[in-house]
């Protein structure tokens, strides 16, 4: 309870300064709109060719599309303003403010300030989600809503992990900027990750998984989908947060404020 | 002979700063990677699809800018100030940017150019390449107006972030990154021909991977000269009436 009420007092914070920039507000508005639209072309004229991709039809493949934009919506709104730029943090010794508050350390690096008005995209791509859902034949059932729910909160989970993950690494390797490096692969998200080689798919599905963010949470509300895979995605998204959670601890016996 | 020197200590410090360098390297080669599995699935591995995009993976190191960062900072935090006090236009600092990074990039990416080549099945030939140099030296002229243009909204504006997103964004929706143009259903191919972003981004890719042809490319050589102009005019326009609001600090 303490936790929530640090994080809906900075997140007012945020929002009041936020609302000092207007025209980023309403160009932003404007992008993501435009994105989604664009997006969802880019998926139809894939589709003009053939009729599934990696056993995903448009409707499905849409779906995927709108679960990665509320995912990475939520991403860009509550973490990612905690975590860019992290390792200049760590390497000036910035982390210091953080340690000696009266808060869990983990909560204030990831959590504490935030860009509201990227929540735009959680209700934008649940538009995406409902225009995908209408183009499959599948009746979407309560249960199958559910189902789709728990696998969105375990992406939202994960994709908290592997930011906060990568964003330890500071501690190890100063060197690299890993907040640009993840923005690459995790657009690899957009897509159902069947349409990837091999591979690939066994990446984004156990190194770095962000099947679990879209293709999953899209298969169980398109597809059937059984209680095994949703249970391993709740263990996947406890497993995510833990290694998380230890490498930080890790990292932070490491850490020796400027220049560590 | 400014330029040149700006770009030396641009590319010096690219090559200090490797590892950041190659990560940006790395993240602008994604898009185009994506783009290769993807479409390549859809149309059951044409090889004009692949060099499509292994051609464009090259292009789009050369026809990206930095202005929307470097010089909207430059205006946000009043260190514009020390650049206008300087002997020379504003514009080829800028320029140095551009070329300093453009020099860093031809030295990594041969070994990505190597990498494909033997990994995928790409097949550009040499009166593909001799007309896509052009091509890309206009579209990249054409990139550079127009994210300079862009940066010189920081004279209107307080945060850069969402102009930055909108010039990405436009370019990789409607300029042939998303989906390569040709391919796109007739009516609609008509509507990425109006626009500049194709002629900035994808069209030499096209030419390099033969789906661009005969008047197809020389329409295209036309379209990337007429849009070099406007958006040049537009430009030079922009930055004239903004930089009558600079009021250095927090202008």
């Amino acid at each position: 309870v303490r936790l929530l009420r640090i994080f809906l007092g900075s997140f007012v914070v945020s929002l009041q300064r936020e609302l000092a920039f207007r025209t980023d507000f309403v160009v932003r508005i404007l992008l993501t709109l435009l994105t989604a639209a664009g997006t969802i072309g880019t998926l139809a004229a894939v589709y003009t060719r053939v009729r599934t991709l990696g056993g995903w039809n448009y409707g499905d493949a849409v779906i995927v599309l709108g679960m990665f934009v509320m995912v990475n919506g939520a991403l860009q709104a509550l973490v990612e303003p905690n975590l860019e730029w992290f390792q200049g943090k760590v390497r000036n010794g910035l982390l210091d403010d953080i340690l000696l508050k009266p808060a869990p350390s983990a909560f204030l690096a990831s959590l504490a300030t935030s860009r509201p008005f990227a929540l735009i995209d959680v209700f934008i791509g649940g538009a995406v989600v409902a225009f995908g859902e209408s183009r499959i034949s599948v009746v979407v059932s309560v249960g199958r809503v559910a189902a789709a729910g728990l696998f969105l909160a375990v992406g939202v989970m994960v994709a908290w992990a592997i930011r906060f993950v990568l964003a330890t690494m500071a501690f190890w390797a100063g060197g690299l900027e890993l907040t640009v490096l993840f923005a690459a692969p995790w657009q690899l998200g957009r897509y159902p990750t069947d349409v990837y080689g091999g591979r690939l798919r066994f990446f984004l599905t156990y190194v770095l998984p962000v099947a679990f963010v879209s293709t999953f949470p899209a298969r169980a509300l398109s597809h059937s989908l059984d209680l095994r895979t949703l249970l391993a995605g709740v263990a996947m998204a406890v497993l995510a947060v833990g290694v998380g959670l230890s490498l930080w601890r890790a990292g932070l016996r490491r850490y020796t404020s400027a220049t560590s | 002979m400014i330029t040149v020197e700006y770009s030396r200590r641009v590319f010096l410090n690219w090559v200090t700063g490797w590892s950041w360098s190659l990560t940006l390297l790395a993240n602008g080669a994604v898009a185009p990677l994506i783009g290769m599995a993807i479409w390549t699935r859809a149309t059951s591995g044409r090889i004009d699809v692949v060099s499509y995009f292994a051609a464009l993976l090259v292009i789009n190191r050369f026809t990206g800018s930095n202005s929307v960062y470097t010089f909207s900072g430059t205006i946000y935090d009043g260190q514009l100030t020390d650049a206008l006090l300087r002997p020379h236009a504003v514009v080829l600092s800028e320029l140095g940017w551009y070329f300093g990074i453009a020099v860093f990039d031809v030295v990594f990416l041969v070994p990505v150019l190597l990498a494909l080549a033997v990994l995928t099945p790409t097949h550009v030939g040499w009166s593909g390449v001799l007309l896509a140099v052009p091509a890309t030296v206009l579209a990249a002229a054409t990139a550079f107006v127009f994210n300079f243009a862009l940066a010189c909204t920081a004279f209107w504006t307080q945060r850069y972030f969402s102009v930055a997103d909108a010039g990405f964004r436009l370019v990789f929706l409607f300029g042939g990154v998303a989906a390569p143009i040709p391919l796109l259903p007739t009516g609609v191919r008509s509507w990425f021909d109006v626009m500049p972003f194709r002629w900035m981004r994808g069209f030499p890719a096209e030419i390099a991977a033969g789906m661009t042809r005969g008047r197809g490319i020389a329409f295209g050589f036309a379209m990337q000269l007429a849009w070099l102009v406007v958006l040049g005019l537009i430009c030079r326009a922009v930055y004239r009436v903004g930089i009558k609001r600079f009021t250095a600090l927090g202008g």
